[in-house]
């Protein structure tokens, strides 16, 4: 077949598909069911695939079995030790077996062990520059208010300071991390009013929070729903089958 | 879903309408190609910084996680990314963790970069000389652990086409001359969907420069490794795209021939260059979303005041 023609087919079942799995915003219906089915069945295939092409077979089957040499390349010798690594995967699927499930929980815990055993310094990795972070200076070091124009002769003085603008803002961050960390006292009751106000502020930061989420979250949303008009108007429509 | 119940006198703007104005706008406006004004985040302007003086005799390692799924805004950000890598002459390691979809999608995006640049610059970027695909990794934990351990060890078994289209190991390619350890590379960036970002930050930071380009839903999250100096730059959903083409189209914070300096940034204040030649492609999907996506959010923000007007209206009726 003419590439040209493939590219056009192929596009034009993307457009297609996209209808047809937007076609639920009105009402649940075979059309859409249909190209959810095509979709869910192409995404499987093509993992399978995919996990035995660039995954299985060269990290595991191939340090097996080895390699012939090919024109130009090297033969690699095969290690037969990694075939062990096949039963302990397949103890894995023994969940599925009443009388032997039991050796599932080989390979899980070999996991866990592992898993466990890196989280310790990944948790100290992961969340210390946090903490420090969270701890900025609240006490301003220069007492102009804003902080001046950037020069090439200030600007490693300006990073050394802090002006007043910017230690609002650390004050505001620091009460920010305190008052959240306030509402999650749930192991005694708070009868002082000032610590029921701080933890009843942490409650409203914390919506604040989840707010700018949830609006980041829409936006995102937006963008795809963008992206996949664009398809079908300008890349399909307009580029494709006008000419433009 | 259960349709709500019509009050006689109210708007009753039915769902599907709403979603049909959406669909209006979104296909209206993507055939709208202005250049809206834009102040780049310091997020944003630190990645661009950081990409631009970004060391070029050692590889980077780009984990790319995306899929067509969300093409609108990873899309966008990784078109802008390998731009400013190939121009910049980076060699690039490519790998994926999350989906098996993503590495052929990231390989599509890198060979249709490659050939856009070359028309301008008369060079290639050949793939085993200039970047090299080193594999698709599910368990993306333990592989980014061994990495941290030894980079050399652990993907010297992965294989890739060289030039003659023999299959090679991918640390005897030119990408890799000199590269052992992780602390080698010049930088770990990682284009990201979901949360490997944050895998990747829990095993490499502190070890080499990294740099992230995450979907506006990462964002929240991702933006605190960004304030704690784990993630050097950091683009986020389609404004991050956006950032990232105006800063290569007019430079960040460098004076045009008239002396207007088009984009600038608060923190980080001193000029850095863009790609001013006439034929590069600066401004793509980044452009071209960005004012249906203002439409959108527009016609949200009617929708939410029409509906709170209507709630207050309601309550008077009923309260007499």
């Amino acid at each position: 077949m003419n590439p040209e023609t493939y590219s056009l087919i192929k596009l034009t079942l993307g457009v297609i598909a996209t209808f047809g799995l937007y076609s639920v915003l009105y009402r649940e219906n075979k059309f859409y069911r249909f190209w959810e089915h095509v979709f869910l069945g192409l995404a499987g295939g093509w993992a399978l695939v995919a996990l035995w092409k660039e995954t299985l077979k060269p990290s595991w089957y191939d340090k097996m079995a080895g390699s012939i040499p090919e024109a130009g390349g090297e033969g690699t010798p095969g290690y037969f030790v990694w075939a062990i690594l096949l039963p302990i995967g397949m103890m894995g699927y023994m969940v599925f077996n009443k009388k032997h499930a039991w050796m599932s929980r080989i390979p899980i815990g070999i996991i866990l062990g592992i898993w466990s055993g890196q989280q310790l310094l990944n948790f100290w990795r992961t969340y210390s520059p946090q903490f420090r972070s969270s701890m900025p200076t609240i006490v301003p070091t220069r007492w102009e208010f804003m902080q001046p124009a950037a020069t090439p002769e200030n600007f490693t003085d300006l990073a050394r300071h802090t002006y007043i603008s910017e230690a609002i803002g650390n004050l505001i961050a620091v009460i920010t991390v305190l008052a959240v960390l306030s509402y999650f006292i749930f192991s005694i009751e708070l009868k002082s009013k000032f610590m029921q106000g701080v933890t009843k502020s942490g409650r409203y930061l914390l919506m604040i929070g989840f707010g700018a989420i949830f609006g980041s979250t829409v936006m995102m949303r937006f963008t795809l729903l963008i992206d996949r008009m664009y398809f079908i108007w300008v890349e399909w429509m307009s580029q494709r089958l006008l000419g433009n | 879903m259960a349709t709500p119940q019509k009050v006689p006198g109210s708007l009753n703007i039915p769902r599907e309408a709403l979603f049909a104005a959406l669909f209006v706008v979104c296909s209206v406006l993507v055939f709208v190609s202005i250049e809206l004004p834009n102040r780049v985040s310091n997020n944003s302007a630190d990645l661009y910084k950081v990409l631009k003086g970004i060391d070029k005799t050692k590889p980077v390692i780009l984990q790319s996680d995306w899929t067509k799924s969300t093409r609108g805004e990873s899309g966008a950000q990784f078109d802008a990314l390998v731009r400013i890598l190939i121009r910049e002459r980076v060699k690039i390691a490519l790998m994926s963790g999350a989906d098996p979809q993503a590495p052929e999608v990231a390989r599509e995006a890198i060979r249709r970069i490659a050939v856009e640049t070359e028309k301008v610059t008369g060079q290639p970027y050949k793939q085993w000389e200039d970047w090299v695909f080193i594999g698709f990794f599910p368990g993306i934990e333990a592989s980014l652990q061994s990495f941290s351990s030894n980079l050399r060890n652990a993907l010297s078994a992965n294989k890739d086409s060289d030039t003659a289209g023999v299959k090679r190991s991918v640390m005897e390619s030119p990408v890799f001359n000199g590269i052992n350890r992780i602390e080698d590379i010049s930088a770990y960036i990682i284009v990201t969907a979901s949360k490997t970002s944050r895998i990747a930050i829990e095993r490499l930071s502190g070890k080499v420069t990294m740099l992230g380009l995450v979907t506006g839903v990462m964002g929240p999250e991702t933006y605190n490794y960004y304030q704690s100096g784990q993630l050097s730059g950091l683009a986020i959903g389609l404004k991050g795209a956006y950032d990232m083409e105006s800063m290569m189209a007019y430079g960040l914070n460098t004076p045009d021939g008239e002396g207007v300096i088009k984009v600038s940034n608060a923190k980080v204040t001193d000029p850095i260059e863009g790609y001013t030649g006439e034929q590069y492609v600066n401004l793509a999907n980044g452009q071209k979303y960005i004012v249906p996506l203002h439409g959108a959010i527009i016609l949200l923000i009617t929708a939410i005041v029409l509906g709170n007007i209507e709630t207050i209206r309601q309550r008077r009726r009923r309260n007499g």
